[in-house]
């Protein structure tokens, strides 16, 4: 036959053909009748949708297929290892599975037998031999068991598995017609085994619904756990790419050939979810390592919001920016279930209002030291025999590749608080595995216990450097107190386990300030106080925490005291403060605790200067005498140490609070000087660690007592400069963190100022809009 | 830059001539790797098209001078090749029919598979070059999926048009190779 190229008449056939194939047969011909003139057209297209109706299957095996099939017939009762294989069930990137019996006694079990390629004979055997005990230790009801392994007859490796018997997860879904919630369920189960096997320190590396079957009953089974490190060693970054890795599901890390670890497969469930979410998978097999995921919605609106979120928390290119653990992300899915707000809007909140800042070379050095402090931290604990016999391998590959991560993401990177961020969420994932680990040993236990105060400080201790993040800071100190009060239990004399237990009811107690639920701190504090009054005798050390104890305790009965029921309040904060001066004065003073000494002093002195100057005295010269009390201490020892950022930061913020009483006594000029001081000293330290909230607090701070100083100096202009500074951090502050009411009443106060400088200068309509949007503010802080 | 790396690079630019020329350096290099795992690890193992096209490729490619999707363009070609690698299989066993030792296994029994459910490689790839000269972008999307072992979606990737027409490509490259291999 010959044919004419590229035609015109051929571009005919094509366009009614391919509209013609996708009627029904019996349509065909009207449509035809209609649209079709020319005869020959009309021949070769009715010849075509003949051909069409009658081929069936043709052409839809591929060469590939042929291929396996051909490898299928062959193994068909053949042995491997002890096992007779009945049939292929099927193959998936690592080799060909079949089901397969072992009948040497009376009962025959069947299993799935992988046959496994490029698994390279003798140095599988020696590897499986090294896993084989972890990954046959794996029993949950939801993972199934590895049960042998070895080679066969010739050369070639193989796994034997619990066979089961199912259908793959996103197959079932489709099948029973799962609504969204049935299988977010389903999917739930599945994160259990994986976060499971990741306490068990096995990381999957290939989670893809193939590998997820759901029995009859329903119950979904993750297979092939571990199996993908046994198969392909990550002995060369390009091999570990061509191997192991599945490219529709594989974490841009791996497709990349770099460190695999949990986030890998964070990242697979995220894929996972996605796809049973959707019923569509969010990459092809071309696709390029760092392509962002779509969101689900865009292929179904009614996944909008949370499900959107969650996937995209799971999905994030960077592994730091990823749930920290698949109990993370199963929280969430469980929280969108209960209809409860998810984690993971707030982590992108905070994340884009992070953005703005800048970045600065002090925060290396103090990220570095962090980084140091944990590794030494962490090198501890791996050190621990009973790890150390049976998972230290994979500990320490792990522990490495956070420890190099972090290292990267600091080097270009100078701002301290983006890699302590990476480095919190890495380290709860250890620290969680190691939990599980340390059951029954007691130092182990109170080292976790301290590891977790140290991750919620840096989360969200307030008045120190801080990631705003006050819910997770509260979460790791409830983890530290659950562990400090089961040794406590145990050990009831054990003062270390004592002093952890009320260290971790401290910190929750400045949680509690910091979302002004007064009365719960004020209770924390108290306990912690208890608890520290049993230490006799105390140490100075012993001494110096219970001075800080009753410090917070004058803070929750002075700021908190409306929101405090009568009968809690045993005291006045007045007394309060006293008794923690008195405690300090008891503290020699040149002994090893001189600069945290000075510290609590001026600090006592500092917030007696407060009290003073509120409304309950309104005595601002008693105020006076104490504010320079407590700034004469500070400088002792900011003096002590002239690179110590923290201690500078203390005199800059002691030279605020001195202001707000020369505010009050409307000495504009002493304000202002000290307050220029401190701003000097506040940039610096912001510029330093850009994404610490804990500066822009300080800086809020100064602007707002620079713009009342300036007010009682009549400069306006500079008046509302200032103010609108310290304005418009608060509301970058309070974008970022919504569950933080402090911000949001320093906002309130602050347009009340601004209010007041227009009303000064005469700007009557101005002033009326800032006093109405400071209004505002306060009464929705009511609710 | 290694020669392959240069020929996928031109071939992005829009220099067709650069695919053939593709094909011809890919040719031995593909059959090799085919080859090695077909003999040396015969027996129940799968041959992933997508994985071993990603060895080649990670292989003869210098991945950080050639964008990410020139990776599509060369699993266009591989599929060209394992077109060519089976063709002169099958050919070679229609003209020497004890024909052993060069011949692997595998795809000899692949063809034997093929053999038996009726479909001739040979008449496929005659009639896949009678479909290119009227429709190419057909034959095209045949070699991916039959010979590349690439889905629908990432056939579509690989040509950069939309799956729809894929799909609808498809369809009609299947009645038409249908109708010219049974009326041969």
């Amino acid at each position: 036959m010959s044919i004419p190229a590229r035609d015109p008449f051929w571009n005919q056939v094509r366009d009614l053909f391919q509209a013609a194939a996708e009627l029904p047969p019996p349509a065909r011909a009207a449509m035809l009748d209609r649209d079709c003139a020319d005869a020959r057209v009309r021949a070769e297209v009715d010849s075509l949708l003949a051909a069409h109706d009658e081929s069936g299957t043709f052409l839809e095996k591929s060469v590939w297929d042929f291929i396996d099939a051909a490898e299928g017939d062959r193994l068909a009762g053949a042995m491997i290892g002890p096992y007779r294989v009945v049939r292929q069930l099927g193959h998936g990137g690592m080799g060909t599975i079949f089901l397969a019996i072992r009948d040497e006694s009376e009962f025959s079990q069947r299993v799935a037998i992988k046959l496994v390629r490029g698994g390279g004979g003798q140095s599988f055997v020696q590897r499986f031999r090294q896993e084989r005990q972890i990954l046959a230790a794996l029993e949950h009801p939801n993972i199934a068991r590895l049960l042998d392994g070895g080679t066969t007859a010739d050369g070639l490796p193989f796994i034997a598995m619990e066979y089961v018997d199912g259908i793959p997860i996103d197959d079932y879904c489709r099948a029973h017609a799962l609504s969204i919630p049935q299988r977010l369920r389903l999917f739930l189960q599945l994160c259990d085994a994986v976060q499971y096997a990741h306490r068990n320190l096995v990381i999957h590396r290939d989670i893809k619904p193939q590998n997820v079957l759901v029995t009859a009953d329903g119950v979904p089974k993750l297979l092939d756990f571990g199996i993908a490190k046994l198969v392909s060693p990550a002995t060369r970054p390009d091999a570990t790419v061509t191997r192991m890795m599945t490219p529709e599901y594989a974490s841009p890390e791996q497709l990349l050939g770099e460190a695999v670890t949990t986030a890998t497969d964070v990242y697979s469930l995220g894929v996972l979810l996605f796809e049973l979410l959707t019923r569509a998978k969010p990459f092809s097999a071309t696709r390029a390592p760092r392509d962002e995921a779509p969101r689900p919605s865009a292929a179904s609106r009614a996944l909008r919001g949370d499900l959107d979120n969650i996937v995209a928390a799971a999905m994030d290119v960077s592994p730091a920016r990823r749930y920290g653990s698949v109990e993370q992300l199963a929280d969430d899915v469980r929280r969108h279930l209960s209809g409860h707000p998810i984690a993971a809007r707030r982590a992108t909140l905070r994340y884009r209002a992070s953005k703005f800042v800048r970045r600065n070379k002090l925060g290396v050095a103090a990220a570095a030291a962090i980084v140091a402090v944990t590794a030494v931290a962490f090198a501890a604990t791996l050190h621990q025999k009973r790890i150390a016999e049976r998972r230290f391998n994979e500990v320490r590959s792990l522990a490495r590749s956070v420890v190099f991560e972090i290292h990267d993401a600091i080097a270009p990177l100078p701002g301290s608080t983006p890699a302590r961020e990476l480095l919190v969420r890495r380290a709860l994932v250890y620290l969680d595995n190691l939990a599980a680990e340390a059951a029954d040993n007691t130092p182990l236990r109170m080292e976790l216990a301290g590891a977790y105060l140290k991750i919620g400080d840096v989360q969200g201790l307030p008045y120190r450097p801080n990631l705003g993040d006050t819910a997770g800071a509260l979460t790791s100190y409830q983890k530290a107190l659950a562990i400090a009060r089961s040794v406590r239990d145990e050990e009831p004399e054990n003062r270390d386990a004592l002093s952890l237990l009320a260290d971790a009811h401290d910190r929750i107690g400045f949680i509690e300030q910091r979302t002004l639920r007064w009365a719960d701190a004020l209770r924390a504090h108290e306990t912690s106080r208890a608890l520290r009054e049993r230490l006799t005798p105390r140490t100075a050390r012993d001494d110096l925490a219970l001075a800080k104890t009753w410090v917070a305790i004058g803070d929750d009965r002075y700021v908190g005291d409306r929101r405090i029921p009568r009968s809690m309040l045993q005291g006045t904060p007045k007394d309060a403060y006293e008794v923690a001066l008195r405690i300090l004065g008891r503290i020699p003073r040149d002994g090893p605790h001189r600069s945290e000494l000075l510290m609590e002093t001026g600090r006592a002195h500092q917030h007696l200067g407060g009290l003073f100057t509120g409304v309950a005295y309104r005595d601002f010269r008693g105020a006076l005498v104490h504010h320079e009390a407590a700034l004469r201490a500070l400088e002792e020892r900011a003096s002590l140490d002239p690179s110590d950022a923290v201690a500078r930061r203390n005199v800059a913020d002691q030279l605020v609070m001195r202001a707000t009483a020369q505010n009050a006594i409307r000495d504009g000029a002493g304000a202002l000087e000290g307050t220029t001081r401190a701003l000097a000293v506040m940039k610096d330290l912001a510029a330093a660690d850009p994404k610490n909230v804990e500066a822009q607090h300080d800086l809020a701070f100064v602007y707002e007592q620079m713009g009342i100083a300036s007010l009682h100096l009549k400069r306006w202009d500079d008046a509302e400069r200032a103010t609108r500074e310290a304005i418009a951090i608060r509301e970058r502050l309070v974008a970022a963190d919504a569950g933080n009411r402090e911000d949001r009443r320093g906002l309130g106060s602050l347009y009340g100022v601004l209010s007041t400088i227009h009303r000064k200068r005469g700007d009557i309509a101005a002033a009326d809009r800032y006093t109405a949007k400071s209004k505002e503010i306060v009464n929705a802080l009511a609710h | 830059m290694s020669e392959v790396t240069r020929l996928l690079r031109d071939w992005s630019a829009g220099r067709p001539e650069a695919r053939d020329e593709l094909v011809g350096l890919v040719y031995a290099p593909l059959r090799a790797i085919a080859e090695r795992h077909l003999q040396r690890e015969r027996g129940g193992h799968t041959l992933q098209p997508t994985a071993l096209v990603n060895e080649l490729y990670l292989r003869l490619v210098d991945q950080r001078s050639v964008e990410w999707n020139d990776r599509t363009h060369f699993f266009a070609v591989a599929a060209q090749v394992m077109r060519r690698i089976l063709v002169d299989h099958a050919r070679r066993r229609n003209s020497d029919k004890r024909g052993g030792g060069v011949v692997p296994l595998t795809i000899g029994a692949a063809l034997d598979v093929a053999a038996a459910e009726n479909f001739d490689v040979v008449a496929l790839d005659t009639a896949l070059e009678n479909l290119a000269a009227v429709f190419p972008q057909q034959a095209r999307v045949v070699e991916l999926r039959f010979y590349g072992g690439l889905t629908i979606d990432e056939t579509a990737e690989a040509l950069g048009i939309s799956a729809a027409t894929v799909s609808r490509e498809w369809t009609m490259a299947r009645a038409w190779l249908r109708r010219e291999m049974t009326t041969q």
